[in-house]
This record gives structure tokens, C-alpha cells and sequence, in this order.
């Protein structure tokens, strides 16, 4: 059996943020029981100290963790330069928690990256039925990344997780595993409680505007053309921007919806599934977070926030329909960034946050960590993809009350 | 009219058109997100420095004041790095007190800055980059652009805060904004009151402190008072008791000793009346025996009655003598206001034979003086003095001569007796005021209880009593008496009883 706590702040000074994190997690002086430690933070803290003093607390624990644009917690959502948020975990088969982690993910190998660090998973425990993953939200090549891991444990493992991000500026983002700091790297986290499972919903609320336009050269992740012009060029051209605008304002405004197979449609609540454009090249192609093939329409999509908010509510209804009666043990919510404040004024931020954590807390306080990344993994009718713009809840539930 | 079908062309123009303005809502839409944030980003920032004056206001230690501090302006501001340094406006000198996110930067101890940075952040905030070398110590920190303001205490400067980010971190960082300096000076000012308030409540504390330390010395003091207070109460009943004791004891000596100078009294009143009464016989009979059968005995049998005779008046004289200097020494003193000038003039017809005798010039000198004195004792002493001052200064046919005279002193009057006598040897000083001392053998009648006599009773009145030999012939004797004495009035009550 495994038991989560977490805890989020806004402390400006590192090490009192995360000392004062996990103590308010653990509720006292049990962090030294921690066997893994997930920190989220914004940009702005020191990792380095948050590390290192996550590793004084816990000094048997393994640590993960990714930056992003802002955290949320059972506090609340932060998207301030310094914000932390954590999820402790403790159990008691010490097996049951197994990490993986690799240096240098690019879009290049994201397949043999993530198909590495797979198998490590398994080879230290094959009974692991779910994944999390935290990997850069710049570099990757996130579909890639989900066949490798599906080549070791089969299409149907639960994927989820995101991707990290900074504070929207698209510049770098960083991930951790145990004191190191890596700026291009990807953490798995295997799960092998076999009383636990993963219950998760997705949704973006986005719709497609004008006629779309087509890539008509491209390689693997990498557009180089749209409607045979540079593919940059040609989309700054639609958003009536500057050629030379740097990808990180664009976030907000510039997703590309892509149409989805037609049986996906009816449970994304969309047609269309979202990608983000992070990086560009000097030639001006671009990259997208997943293989983008010629012949693939896109289309400039627009926030529908109507759409957004009735969306997350029947998310948030299919969930509790899922989960039922069952225990919530925990919960991990990975936002798309540009949902936080670049979407959002303050109050309907916190009311969309209430939306989700209300149903699944239903008056308790359940562990929940969630972060502002890139790009978010959740399951399709039992398919993982990789996810742009969306909200993607996984509430880890009891397996044993299923039965009852 | 039905209105033409648009052709397809056109339709593909109206929809260009209207995704033209779709993509213009979608910026201005995020544009009005943006704008309503920073709305709710300045609302925010007010409300945490609220809860920053709220905290900082409970804090006493300069150095936890200073951390808060720099910790709410990071965060308000969304910056990377910050400091607050104490500002030396004479010598335009800062050092800081605090810093913040400083990560491998090269702090500096003490920085001097120019008086145009003075000038140009004394008023209100302004923002620094590292465009200006007048900056430079400051980007030697790792400041690529900061706010800076100044904080006050009572209108004296004393320091100022600094909020920026480096050049490295200005990719993540928020640029820094004029329109942000308004509030930023503002908490920078508020910095300043709440500076103040940290001393004026260390300065309380310490007060307070030091108050109580009083009270508890005085606590302390208070009670070993009443230990004292008991310990001396003790004493006093103690002393009181043994007090008492003494006084019955003295009281009983007091009463012993009346009883036994009444009976000494009487006793020489008995003695010399017994003891005059035969040699007031002896004298007037050796008398008549000379007057009757003095003609009918030989040289020697009268001079054997003139020794008889001789003898018995010296016994007498010195029964007298011995009487008063008994008197003296047992009686009180009478003290009255006595007219010395009369006093002196009443011995000199006392003495008025025993001149005339003697052909003595006696140089009356005394001027008017009123003394309080037992008027008989003091008549005794010029009596003796007198006296002696004519039988020293007889010898060889010399006319005496006795200068008496007074003179005021302060609160004394000295009295003066001076003759042109034999004077007295040095190396008698000493006896001279001894009882039964006769210095001259049996050369000079007298019982030696003469000067004796004057000393008892000079003393008695408080007084001092000495002589001096003339430079040319005989001496001076000197006395003093206190013009008013009440206490010895009292004490001489005292005596008398």
C-alpha cells in the first residue's frame, strides 16, 4: 500500500519552500519514511537548494520532479517566478515505487530514450501497471516517447504525466532526479500497487477557426513548410505577428488544432486535438510536439471559454462516474500552461480549478499536485496521447473497493 | 429584387475576412486576459504588502526584519535577486544588511555610490540598468536592471532597497516596468515606518526590561528593607531594653551619688566646723596669751606663740580653702545673668584692706559685660587671682601693680589678670592649677588651692583657664566664659541635683 501527501507554497527563499513543503505534507517529522518525492516548481527557485534540502529531509527517498509555469495544490494554483508544489509518497514494498530517468531526450530519440528507460522499469519490477512521465516540454517528441514506452509494457499502460515547461517564455525547462538538475531529460515513474488504479479525464475546449492549412514538408516532429511557404512565416502570417516573434508569446494564441480519428471524438468532446509549437528554427520551421507528417491539416484554433468550462465539468462527471464509490488516494493534474493565467483572469482561474478539485475532494482534503506544463500524456479510450491546451486529471484510486 | 447570388470567389473573400477578424478578437482577447491580470496582479500586490506591514510589525530582530522584507519585495515583484543596504548619506557610502538570491555574485562589504545615484533615488525609485557605469558596483552584485528607492527614518535616510534580476536571469525574469515604481516606492517608504518601529519597540522592549529589572531590585530591596527594618526593630527593643537597664542603674548611681555629696557635704561642713572651731580657739588664745603675758616671755617662747598662732590661721585658711574647692567640685553651678563690671568692682572692696595694705595699684579695666555665670563662683576666681596677683608682686618693697580687663571673643569673653610679680618658672607649668601645689615653698602664705580652685570652677562654667609670663616682669593669668551658654545651663542644672 502506498499513501501520498502533498503541499504547495508560495515562499521565495528555496529552502525554506520545500523544508516548510514537506514538513506541512508529512504533518510533521515522518519525511524521513519518504520513499519518493515529486516537486514541482516555477522557474524561479534555486533547484539546486530545493534538491538538496528535499534530500537532508528525505535522505532514503527518490526524488523527481520537472519545472513548469505555476503549481497547484489543495492550497490553490501559483503561478508566481517561486512556486512549489510536492507529492510524498511512502510505501511500504519499497519495489512498488520504481524511477527511471535519461539525460539528453530530443526529438531525434524520443522512441529509444523512453523504450530505455522502460525497460529499466520493468526489469526492476515487471509487475508495474501504470507510468508517470515528466519530461521537457521543449525538445521531445512526445508521441515517439509513448510508443517506446508501449513497446516495453504494451499500448494499454496508463500513461500520465506532462511535460515541464518554464513560465511561458519557451526558452528552457529543467527536471530532476534525485539531487542532479538536467535541462533536457525525461523521468519515469513506474507504479506497481496492485490494490491502485488510475482513473484520468482530458479536455481543451479549443475550436478550429477558418479553413486550416496543410504541411507540405516535414520530418518526423519538424515542419518546415505550410502551404508550401515557411512554415513560421506562413503561421505568423495567420496570427497578423512579426516573423520574428519568438514561440513564447505565441502560446496563448497560436494552438494548432489537428482532427482526430472520428471514434475519438465523441469522448475527447472534440474533433480536434491541440498541439503547441515551442521551438523554432532559424530556417523557420518549427517543431511540433509530435510526429507531424505532410499531408496533416491544421487549423489556428480559439479558446472557447464556454466550451472550456462545460467541458471540464463533464470531464470532471465522466471521472465520478468512473471512480464511484471508490477511495481517491490521490490526485495528479497536469494543466496545459497557456490554461493558467495567459487564459484565465484570477477568479475564473480559481473557478475552473474548483470545478476539478471539488467532485473529486467532495469535502476531504486528498493529496493533489498538479502543474502548468507544455504538453500533457493522458489515456484516449484506453490509447495514450500526448495532449496540448488541456486539463488532464488522474485520480490514483483504491483497486479493492471496485469488487466491493 | 432578390438580392444576387454571391459568386465563390466573393464567398472565399467574406470568409478571409471574417477569420481576419476571428484572428484580431483572438489577440484582443488575450490582450483584455493580460490587462485584467495585471489588474488583479496590482491588487495582489497591495494585499501582500498588507500582509507584509502586518508581519514586519510583530518582528524585533533587525536581521529577521531585513529577511522578511526582501522575501515580500521578491515575491511582490516577481525578482530574482535583492538587497537591503544601510545608506551612509554623508560619506555616500551603502553596506548591506540583507540579501537576496545573490547566487555566485560578488558581494561587496561597502559600496560608494555617486551623488547623482543620490540625488537621482533620495526623492523617489528609479530604475538602474547596466547601460550606466554610475551602477557599476551594483552589476559587479550581478544587477543587470533593479528599482531602487530609498527608505527614512524621522526624514533621516537610512537606507535603501534594490530588486532586480541579472542579465542571465532577465530571459525568465519580468522587465522591469516605471509604471511599477509608484508602488514600489511606496513599500520602499513603508519599509522606512516599519524600520522605525522595529527600534522604537526594541527601545520598549529594552525599557520594559530594564524596568522590570528595577522592580525586581526593588522587590529585592524592599524586602531585605523589611529584614532590616526587622533585624533593626530587634536592635532597638534590644538596645531600648539595655537602655532602660542602664538608665534605672544610672538613675539608682544618680541617686547614690546625691546621697552620698549630701553626706560629703555635711560631712565637711561637720569637719571644718569641728576642725575651724578649735583653731579659731587656738588662734585667739595664743592671741591673749601674747597681749597678757607677752611682755614676761623670752624671744623664743614668743615666737613659739606667733608659730601657734601662724600655724592655726594657716590651718584656717586652708580648712576655708578646702571647703570652697569641695564646694565647687560637689555643688551645681547657679547660673544667672551677671553684671561682670559690678561683680569685679564688689571684689575689689572685698580686697579693699588687703590693698591698702599692700599700697597695690589695681587698674580697673573691665568694661560693661553681662555673662551668665554662678556669680559667687565666678567673684571666687577674680577673688583668688586677685589675691594671688598682690602676694607675688609685694616682694622687695615693690608697689604691686594688677591690670584686670576683659574682651569680647565671638561667643567668649576673655578675662585678663595681669601683675608685675615674680612670674611663675617654666618648669612649674604644669603644676600650677594642681591641688595643694604651692610653687614658692612656704616663702608666700597660702594652701596651694588657690589656682585649683579657679580651674574647678573656669571649667565648670566651660570655660578655659591659663596664664602667661610677661615679657618684662610678672604674669597674665587668662580665663574664658561663654557669654551665653544654655546647654550648659541645662547640664549644670543636671549637676546641681
Amino acid at each position: 500500500m502506498v499513501n501520498f501527501y502533498s503541499a504547495s507554497n508560495g515562499e521565495v527563499d528555496s529552502e525554506k519552500a520545500i523544508h516548510k513543503a514537506i514538513l506541512s505534507a508529512f504533518d510533521g517529522d515522518n519525511h524521513r519514511l519518504c520513499d519518493l518525492l515529486i516537486i514541482h516548481t516555477t522557474i524561479g527557485h534555486n533547484y539546486q537548494q530545493l534538491l538538496d534540502e528535499a534530500r537532508r529531509l528525505c535522505p532514503n527517498s527518490k526524488i523527481v520532479g520537472c519545472t513548469c509555469a505555476g503549481v497547484i495544490g489543495v492550497e490553490g494554483a501559483n503561478e508566481n517566478m517561486r512556486a512549489l508544489g510536492i507529492m510524498a509518497i511512502t510505501a511500504r514494498d519499497k519495489s512498488v515505487l520504481q524511477v527511471a530517468s535519461c539525460h539528453q531526450i530530443t526529438g531525434e530519440n524520443s522512441y529509444d530514450m523512453a523504450r530505455e528507460m522502460a525497460r529499466t522499469l520493468k526489469e526492476n519490477n515487471p509487475r508495474i501497471n501504470m507510468i508517470q512521465i515528466l519530461a521537457s516540454g521543449i525538445d521531445i517528441a512526445a508521441d515517439q516517447a509513448i510508443r517506446g514506452i508501449g513497446s516495453v509494457f504494451g499500448n494499454s499502460i496508463p500513461i500520465f504525466g506532462g511535460t515541464s515547461s518554464d513560465n511561458m517564455k519557451a526558452i528552457s525547462s529543467y527536471q530532476f532526479i534525485d539531487t542532479t538538475v538536467l535541462e533536457r531529460g525525461a523521468v519515469l515513474v513506474g507504479y506497481a500497487d496492485p490494490d491502485l488504479e488510475i482513473v484520468m479525464g482530458v479536455h481543451h475546449g479549443s475550436v478550429p477557426v477558418g479553413e486550416g492549412f496543410v504541411v507540405t514538408k516535414s520530418e518526423k516532429n519538424r515542419v518546415y513548410e505550410i502551404e508550401s511557404q515557411p512554415a513560421w512565416t506562413y503561421l505568423m502570417d495567420q496570427l497578423r505577428l512579426a516573423h520574428d516573434t519568438h514561440p513564447g508569446p505565441c502560446i496563448p494564441i497560436a494552438g494548432l488544432g489537428e482532427l482526430l480519428p472520428k471514434d475519438l471524438h465523441e469522448t475527447y468532446n472534440n474533433q480536434h486535438i491541440l498541439r503547441v509549437v515551442v521551438k523554432v528554427d532559424i530556417d523557420q520551421s518549427f517543431y511540433m510536439p509530435v510526429d507531424c507528417p505532410v499531408g496533416t491539416r491544421l487549423w489556428i484554433t480559439e479558446r472557447n471559454e464556454e466550451k472550456i468550462f462545460s467541458g471540464v465539468s463533464k470531464l470532471m462527471d465522466n471521472m465520478t462516474d468512473q471512480i464511484r464509490n471508490r477511495d481517491i488516494i490521490a490526485v495528479f493534474h497536469t494543466d496545459c500552461a497557456a490554461r493558467g493565467r495567459a487564459m484565465f483572469n484570477k477568479i475564473s482561474k480559481e473557478e475552473i480549478i474548483g470545478v476539478m478539485q471539488k467532485p473529486l475532494m467532495n469535502g476531504h482534503k486528498i493529496p493533489w499536485l498538479g502543474m502548468y506544463g507544455y504538453g500533457e500524456f493522458t489515456l484516449l479510450n484506453n490509447k495514450n496521447y500526448f495532449h496540448n491546451y488541456t486539463s488532464s486529471i488522474y485520480a490514483l484510486v483504491k483497486k479493492s473497493n471496485t469488487t466491493a | 429584387m432578390n438580392k444576387p447570388k454571391p459568386t465563390y470567389n466573393e464567398l472565399l473573400q467574406k470568409c478571409k475576412e471574417l477569420q481576419s477578424q476571428v484572428q484580431t478578437s483572438i489577440t484582443i482577447r488575450h490582450d483584455l486576459v493580460k490587462a485584467k491580470n495585471d489588474l488583479d496582479d496590482e491588487l495582489s500586490k497591495f494585499q501582500l504588502m498588507q500582509e507584509y506591514g502586518r508581519e514586519a510589525l510583530n518582528i524585533l530582530n533587525e536581521g529577521e526584519f531585513t529577511k522578511l522584507t526582501l522575501e515580500y519585495f521578491i515575491r511582490i515583484y516577481n525578482q530574482a535577486r535583492g538587497g537591503i543596504f544601510k545608506f551612509n548619506a554623508k560619506e555616500n557610502k551603502v553596506t548591506p544588511l540583507s540579501v537576496f538570491g545573490m547566487y555566485g555574485a560578488e558581494l561587496q562589504n561597502e559600496i560608494t555610490v555617486s551623488d547623482k545615484f543620490k540625488e537621482a533615488c533620495l526623492s523617489e525609485g528609479i530604475i538602474i540598468d547596466a547601460q550606466s557605469t554610475e551602477w557599476f558596483d551594483f552589476f559587479k552584485m550581478g544587477f543587470y536592471k533593479a528599482y531602487v528607492a530609498c527608505f527614512y527614518e524621522d526624514s533621516v535616510i537610512q537606507g535603501l532597497v534594490l530588486i532586480g534580476h541579472s542579465k542571465e536571469e532577465s530571459k525568465f525574469y519580468p522587465e522591469l516596468v516605471s509604471s511599477d515604481l509608484a508602488s514600489f516606492t511606496t513599500m520602499v517608504q513603508s519599509v522606512g515606518s516599519l524600520y522605525s518601529n522595529l527600534h522604537l519597540q526594541k527601545a520598549l522592549k529594552y525599557e520594559l526590561l530594564e524596568r522590570k529589572k528595577i522592580e525586581q531590585a526593588l522587590i529585592k530591596s524592599e524586602e531585605e528593607l523589611k529584614l532590616a527594618n526587622q533585624q533593626l526593630e530587634y536592635k532597638i527593643e534590644s538596645r531600648t531594653s539595655e537602655l532602660n537597664e542602664s538608665n534605672l542603674k544610672l538613675k539608682q548611681q544618680t541617686s547614690e551619688l546625691i546621697s552620698t555629696n549630701t553626706d560629703l557635704r555635711r560631712f565637711a561642713n561637720v569637719i571644718s566646723h569641728d576642725l575651724k572651731t578649735p583653731l579659731r580657739s587656738m588662734g585667739s588664745f595664743s592671741g591673749l596669751l601674747k597681749k597678757k603675758i607677752g611682755h614676761r616671755l623670752n624671744d623664743a617662747e614668743r615666737k613659739y606663740l606667733d608659730i601657734i598662732e601662724g600655724s592655726s590661721t594657716s590651718m584656717y585658711a586652708l580648712i576655708e580653702d578646702l571647703l570652697t574647692y569641695t564646694k565647687v567640685n560637689s555643688e551645681g553651678l547657679n547660673l544667672y545673668e551677671a553684671d561682670v563690671k559690678a561683680l569685679v568692682g564688689e571684689t575689689l572692696v572685698f580686697l579693699d584692706s588687703e590693698i591698702h595694705d599692700k599700697d597695690a595699684v589695681i587698674i580697673n579695666k573691665i568694661e560693661d559685660c553681662v555673662i551668665f555665670c554662678d556669680r559667687i563662683k565666678l567673684k571666687q576666681v577674680f577673688l583668688n587671682l586677685i589675691q594671688n596677683a598682690i602676694k607675688f608682686s609685694s616682694l622687695e618693697g615693690q608697689i604691686p601693680e594688677i591690670v584686670i580687663a576683659n574682651e569680647q571673643r565671638g561667643n567668649q569673653v576673655l578675662f585678663s589678670v595681669r601683675d608685675n610679680g615674680i612670674g611663675i618658672d617654666e618648669e612649674f607649668k604644669d603644676k600650677v592649677f594642681v591641688e595643694f601645689e604651692r610653687l614658692n615653698g612656704n616663702k608666700y602664705q597660702g594652701s596651694g588651692m588657690g589656682l585649683s580652685i579657679c580651674d574647678r570652677i573656669v571649667d565648670k562654667h566651660g570655660g578655659k583657664i591659663w596664664f602667661v609670663n610677661n615679657q618684662q616682669k610678672g604674669a597674665t593669668f587668662y580665663f574664658t566664659i561663654d557669654l551665653q551658654n544654655e546647654q550648659l545651663s541645662e547640664s549644670q542644672a543636671l549637676t546641681s541635683l
